[in-house]
């Protein structure tokens, strides 16, 4: 099959490398691509499920999405197998599981709710983070890490899908906001059809918002145990570790407050929003910047 | 082949009235049980030259659906059989009945499957009407090879509208918009819990439609207590005295209110209150009273959704201009049923020419093959019959290209004349084809 597709290739004169296909890694490359073609027909019948919310396309759409992430995971796995390590240590890998674990969460959200639109609407951004994997292969950018290898891929993991959680959150959290303004003032276009009901979009976004406080409790837990030994004595003081702290925290107080005083609907959809606002500059500004080379 | 007797041409019709048609009085003094329009099937095809019959009786309409072979007759019998057959005045109903024959009834057929025709553009219960009255036809023999088929396609029809546009998605009444309200807030109204102050008429139309979705805690409060009482055992609900409704509101996901106060009888302070007490779980206020019951000022406390009854109104005109933009959509899908059914029945024509020539070849063949096997004695059974099957084989081959052009030939707009050449082509006699249809062009 591989050397079917690279004569392929060289038959219409593009070089396998022109893909980003070198070496080994043309067989997990090949299954992202895939994944990526999967992705995208999934999105584009979302969309026009917008149109026709129990439509041929919203019913497809429920078999392409789980199909695209299925062969994402099998390409991730597969990456993994070549490369001998868990593969996060790359932007491609990175953005990858991001985005698998996002699409893997609005495929939930949608089937919860029973809002194909859902899926759309909170599969932009993971989609554009596939884009970035796709366009990440041509430079090779690694990330690098101080932690021992032994915590690195935990870890990683736990951070990358407490970011996939809070990203879905806050996409949710607008799409709450969306419906709640439509209620409020009245007004209701085919979007406000096609959403799920107020009380299905807040306990989704409330559930997420859990996984991905969990998860990122796991994150920090293991970073901490592994962090004596990347940065001695002083571990505590070092930036990502208390951003990420200020970030569960700042997780931690709505939880509470969610229990104590019912913070629901409007409020929660403005936390949800602002507190991925915080988690972006966290990860992104703080961490990115210091791990990519 | 045996030959079968000539038969005349079968027509199409429907017949009756209907809410554009004749008032409600009209109306209302057609509307019969069930049992009573079965008997009225059998004894309209027994008394008139009806071959299949279906008759449809609703609240807005009254229609029979009949083949007859009698095209002549057929607008004179359908409407006296039943002013007599119900004990009605004839003048009465005069001008009311209307008549439209093949292709127009095929489409109005379909128009009602899917609810273009009905009073409430994409109401839902019409299709299971027709249902019914087809089913009840069919279990008296009352139906046939063409109402059959209409019928199949209308439910085909009728089930294609409501899949394929909005044309029953949203509320048209203004108690149903109120359902349609609490679902887009809660989803599943399974488990919720309603309470209605006052019992006006609207009032118990949106509590009914509520408790057929799901709600299952009703709460009734009314200044006289005893109409509370009655309201709520209707429901299984609970009476609250007017004066402690508001204690109660931290339980209530859904408030309808109707009362015939001059004031505001809920103020947003005691809703802020309920607020916090029920930790900002929202809440759908329905405020169907003129004047208001329900302050104003509640609309903007978190969480709860207040609406009056010009919001109500609101949601239903805007979802009436909806409904109307699918009925376009809706009158594409009809038009494109009436057109597969009347090519059907078009290729109907084509049957009887077809069994002519076959039985006219059959009958030629059988002919020669008498005379052959009496000049050839010495033939055993088992060759008699080789040349048998070798003549008849010669036979259908022959016809197999002609027939099949026969038939794609059929539905071109020139069939009638067409099917005449072949006849006289082929000199076919009356006896040697079945009835078809004519006029079958809508």
């Amino acid at each position: 099959m591989r050397d079917l597709i690279l004569t392929w290739l060289a038959s219409d004169g593009i070089p396998a490398s022109a893909w980003g296909y070198r070496g080994n890694n043309m067989q997990y490359l090949l299954l992202f691509d895939l994944a990526l073609a999967l992705y995208s027909v999934g999105m584009l019948l979302c969309a026009l499920a917008l149109l026709r919310p129990k439509g041929v396309a919203a019913r497809a759409a429920w078999a392409v999405l789980p199909a695209a992430i299925l062969v994402h995971a099998v390409s991730f796995v597969a990456q993994w197998r070549v490369e001998g390590i868990f593969p996060l240590h790359t932007l491609l890998g990175a953005f990858s599981l991001y985005a698998m674990a996002a699409f893997m969460g609005a495929v939930r959200f949608s089937h919860s709710t029973g809002s194909v639109s859902a899926a759309f609407s909170l599969g932009a951004v993971p989609y554009l983070a596939l884009l970035m994997a796709f366009l990440s292969r041509f430079h090779g950018v690694q990330l690098k890490t101080e932690l021992p290898p032994s915590f690195l891929s935990a870890h990683l993991f736990a951070v990358m899908v407490s970011f996939s959680a809070f990203s879905l959150a806050a996409g949710s959290g607008l799409l709450l906001l969306a419906v709640e303004k439509a209620l409020k003032e009245k007004r209701f276009g085919p979007f406000w059809q096609a959403m799920p009901s107020l009380e299905a979009l807040d306990r989704e976004t409330f559930r997420t918002i859990v996984t991905g406080f969990c998860f990122l409790s796991a994150g920090i837990a293991i970073g901490v145990a592994g962090a004596p030994q990347a940065w001695g004595v002083s571990w505590f003081l070092d930036g990502r570790l208390l951003s990420s702290l200020l970030v569960w925290s700042l997780y931690g107080v709505y939880l509470i407050a969610r229990a104590r005083y019912g913070w629901r609907g409007r409020k929660l959809a403005l936390f949800s929003v602002s507190g991925f606002a915080l988690t972006l500059v966290t990860y992104v500004l703080i961490n990115m910047g210091k791990y990519v080379l | 082949m045996s030959s079968k007797p000539p038969k005349s041409p079968m027509y199409l019709f429907v017949s009756g009235v209907n809410h554009k048609r004749a008032p409600v009085h009209v109306r209302e003094r057609l509307t019969r049980t069930g049992d009573v329009m079965e008997d009225s099937v059998k004894q309209l095809m027994t008394a008139c030259p009806v071959r299949e019959a279906v008759i449809l009786s609703t609240c807005n309409r009254f229609e029979v659906y009949g083949v007859t072979d009698d095209v002549a007759e057929t607008p004179d019998f359908v409407r006296p059989f039943f002013t007599s057959h119900l004990g009605l005045d004839a003048d009465s109903f005069r001008n009311h009945f209307y008549f439209l024959g093949n292709g127009n009834a095929v489409e109005h057929l379909l128009e009602v499957t899917s609810s273009l025709d009905s009073m409430v553009l994409g109401e839902a219960q019409i299709l299971h009407q027709v249902k019914e009255a087809f089913r009840a036809a069919a279990a008296r023999n009352a139906t046939g090879k063409m109402l059959n088929k209409l019928f199949q396609k209308a439910f085909e029809v009728g089930k294609r509208v409501r899949a394929e546009t909005a044309i029953g998605r949203n509320a048209v009444s203004v108690s149903y918009a109120g359902v349609e309200l609490a679902r887009k807030i809660f989803g599943s109204l399974e488990g919720k819990t309603a309470m209605v102050v006052g019992v006006g008429e609207m009032s118990q139309l949106t509590i009914g439609h509520l408790v057929d979705h799901g709600v299952r805690h009703v709460l009734v409060t009314n200044r006289t207590y005893q109409n509370a009482v009655n309201l709520a055992a209707r429901h299984g609900g609970e009476a609250v005295e007017f004066e402690r409704f508001p204690e109660r509101l931290a339980e209530v996901d859904i408030l309808i209110s109707s009362t015939a106060a001059s004031g505001y009888i809920l103020r947003a302070e005691e809703v802020r209150r309920a607020m916090a007490r029920r930790k900002q779980q929202p809440v759908l206020m329905v405020d169907i009273a003129v004047p208001r019951d329900i302050e104003p000022e509640v609309g903007n406390v978190s969480n709860v959704y207040l609406y009056n009854i010009d919001d109500l109104q609101n949601v239903v005109d805007h979802n009436v201009g909806e409904r109307e933009q699918a009925a376009l959509q809706a009158r594409r899908i009809v038009q494109e049923g009436k057109t597969e059914f009347l090519e059907w029945l078009q290729s109907l024509q084509v049957v009887p020419v077809i069994e002519g020539l076959m039985a006219r070849a059959e009958q030629i063949a059988d002919d020669e093959l008498a005379k052959a096997m009496a000049r050839l004695s010495g033939l055993s059974e088992h060759d008699r019959n080789i040349v048998r099957a070798a003549l008849r084989g010669t036979t259908h081959k022959m016809l197999h290209a002609p027939l099949k052009n026969l038939k794609r030939l059929s539905q071109e707009s020139n069939a009638a004349q067409t099917l005449d050449l072949v006849r006289d082509l082929f000199e076919l006699k009356p006896g040697q084809q079945a009835a078809a249809p004519e006029g079958v062009k809508g």
